[in-house]
């Protein structure tokens, strides 16, 4: 391989390779896309889970500083008066129920001896720590934790509080939830809850792993249970919501699908757009390749012509040349009768054998368009009459009539190709004296001026054209008789190089015939009149 | 008349010397290109005779080189071809001093009275 060629595969690989890395960066730019969309719906996810913990701690907050409110204002109200009345202490509380009615009951405690209690008062006087040995516990069916607050030395403050209080279910969104609230390790269901649909169950909360997995954990230090074990207590809720699951959705879907698509069409597309270019080079370089060859065919062809040409053409001139000189009576010595016959055969066969060669190279140069056209002015009775010169041998041996009319055409002078014209008329003259008897054959050659052209005629009384073959006369190559017995020396191209002629002069030409009756060949050429007499 | 013939065809040199001797001319002849184009430069002639399709030193070359030293003006160098030379190359040889230019073949006798004519 070339160093071009090298490069030139090198290119092309490039281009194949730049194509399938644009379907790969497509896909690429797709699936990242779709990831990066689906850490988003995450972070979108996780960030809604947050904001919910938020507001969750923050109502959990807010509660626990109203109860620590309510501890403070019963302190401050035992540190007022040191005796309080019942109804005095009821009256306050109705004060703190209004506030917080959620409470479940307020217990002052003296010792572990409950002094007070609202509203059940019925617990007055029963030791606290019988009564409810550990926390958290239930009060008339309802799960309490209680909160101590201590008064002073001897008092406490006591708050049952149920654990709906700090589960705030408006705060969870979406109608389907699930809350468990444990303490210690899981060891201690503070509060289960589960609504569908408005249907809320206070029990026997399970979750599936994948609920578990979509929900939100939160850790809580809290003194809700600050009694008896007098310390903040851990509590864990887990809280799991209805979610929008993070499946594809349909527009998704589609922009992945269309990646997908994409990355591989265009890619296939860059090849075969590159694969035809490959092919289109191929065949470029493969059509200049037959061009120049055709060129240089052409060229040869034409050297060769013109080698031909001078082969052809040359010998005859010394032979037409030497027979002229033999025939003239001393210039090669003197010939008797026999051997000037000898050498009139010879140079009719020449003649014969020259003109040959010049319809065969005309007629080429039909082909190849080149037949050169001279046009000058010349006299046209002039060239009529001059016309028996040039057709002296054949009329000669066969002793046949030539009659010129030059009657129409006095003072006519025309700008037309003499040359090409007399071709015309010696063709169709040698035609007519092939064509008629040995005795008693006559042509006639006249013209006539028309409107726009001027009219020539050349007329026999040979043997004439049937019918049926006159229209193929002026074909290449065409015969009259194909057969061995035929008239030597034509090659069928006299008519069709007239034909040429005629119509590169601005004519026409066609033959009037019956059969037995001979023959008269019109033709026409555009009458550049100079002048009329 | 002197009439110079350059050709490299024998047969033709020789018949037309023969044609143009018998017809009371003087005739002078050149096979050779190189040859001829000396004769060219040294002698006088009315006529000189040049065929174009000479090999190894063609007319037109012959032409060209006395274009150049300007000797063409001395003498009639009348075109001589066999070949279908292209009309622009003859008036391009025409345009340098050539005379005219005939086609071979030609009737040796019309040739003469060309010939005549250009005395």
């Amino acid at each position: 391989m070339t160093s071009h060629q090298f490069k030139k595969f090198n290119l092309i690989l490039a281009k194949y390779i730049l194509s399938i890395l644009i379907g790969v960066l497509i896909l690429a730019i797709i699936i990242i896309g779709d990831n990066q969309y689906q850490d988003l719906k995450l972070q979108l996810i996780q960030q809604e889970k947050d904001s919910i913990k938020q507001v969750i701690e923050s109502d959990l907050n807010e509660k626990e500083s109203k109860l620590n409110l309510i501890g403070t204002s019963i302190r401050g109200f035992y540190e007022g008066s040191q005796l309080v009345e019942p109804h005095e202490f009821a009256e306050f509380n109705e004060g703190i129920f209004e506030s917080v009615p959620e409470l479940k009951n307020i217990f002052i405690v003296q010792g572990s001896k409950i002094i007070h209690s609202y509203p059940n008062s019925d617990f007055i006087g029963s030791d606290f720590d019988v009564l409810f040995p550990s926390v958290p516990t239930e009060i008339e069916g309802i799960m309490v934790g209680m909160l101590e607050f201590p008064i002073n030395q001897e008092l406490s403050t006591v708050l049952a509080i149920p654990f709906d209080y700090v589960v705030n279910e408006e705060n969870i969104p979406k109608n389907r939830f699930k809350l468990i609230v444990y303490a210690q390790n899981r060891n201690l269901t503070l509060y289960q809850a589960e609504s569908n649909n408005e249907q809320v169950l206070k029990q026997n909360v399970e979750f599936s792993q994948e609920q578990l997995e979509n929900s939100i954990q939160m850790i809580k230090q809290t003194n809700l249970l600050g009694y008896q074990s007098k310390k903040n207590v851990v509590l864990e809720y887990i809280l799991w919501y209805d979610t929008p699951q993070q499946e594809f959705s349909t527009y998704e879907t589609v922009i992945v699908f269309a990646g997908i698509f994409f990355s591989v069409l265009i890619p296939i597309l860059l090849i075969r757009s590159q694969k035809l270019s490959n092919l289109l080079q191929k065949n470029a370089i493969k059509l200049e390749r037959a061009n120049t060859q055709l060129q240089e065919i052409d060229k040869a062809k034409d050297e060769f012509s013109s080698m031909i040409t001078h082969e052809l053409k040359s010998p005859i001139f010394p032979i037409i040349g030497y027979c002229k000189m033999l025939k003239k009576d001393g210039m090669i010595g003197n010939l008797n009768e026999e051997q000037l016959k000898a050498v009139e055969t010879i140079e009719r066969n020449a003649t014969g054998l020259e003109k040959l060669i010049i319809d065969i190279l005309d007629a080429n140069k039909l082909e190849m368009k080149k037949l050169k056209f001279v046009i000058e002015e010349f006299s046209l009775d002039e060239f009529i009459t001059d016309l028996d010169s040039s057709n002296k041998n054949i009329i000669e041996q066969k002793a046949i009539e030539f009659v010129i009319d030059s009657s129409n055409i006095q003072g006519v002078v025309i700008k037309s190709d003499k040359t090409r014209l007399r071709q015309v008329f010696d063709n169709l003259i040698n035609n007519s004296a092939k064509f008629v008897n040995e005795r008693g054959g006559k042509i006639e050659v006249g013209a006539k001026k028309e409107d726009h052209q001027i009219l020539f005629y050349v007329r026999d009384n040979g043997i004439g054209i049937p019918k049926d073959k006159q229209k193929d006369l002026f074909k290449k190559f065409y015969q009259l008789d194909t057969s061995l017995e035929r008239i030597p020396g034509s090659s069928g191209l006299g008519l069709a190089i007239c034909k040429a002629i005629t119509e590169k002069l601005g004519g026409e030409i066609w033959v009037e015939s019956q059969e037995g009756k001979g023959s008269t060949f019109y033709f026409t050429i555009s009458s550049n009149i100079v002048r009329t007499r | 008349m002197k009439i110079l013939i350059i050709d490299d065809n024998q047969d033709i040199t020789e018949m037309l010397s023969k044609f143009f001797t018998t017809k009371g001319h003087e005739c002078m002849l050149s096979n050779d290109g190189r040859n001829g184009l000396t004769m060219i430069e040294n002698q006088k002639f009315d006529v000189v005779l040049l065929d174009l399709a000479i090999p190894d030193f063609s007319g037109k070359k012959i032409i060209d080189s006395l274009h150049k030293s300007g000797k063409i003006k001395n003498q009639k160098v009348v075109l001589f071809t066999a070949t279908p030379t292209s009309q622009k190359e003859i008036d391009d040889m025409i345009e340098k001093g050539a005379h005219s230019h005939i086609k071979k073949p030609i009737d040796p006798d019309v040739l003469v009275d060309y010939l005549a004519t250009l005395q």
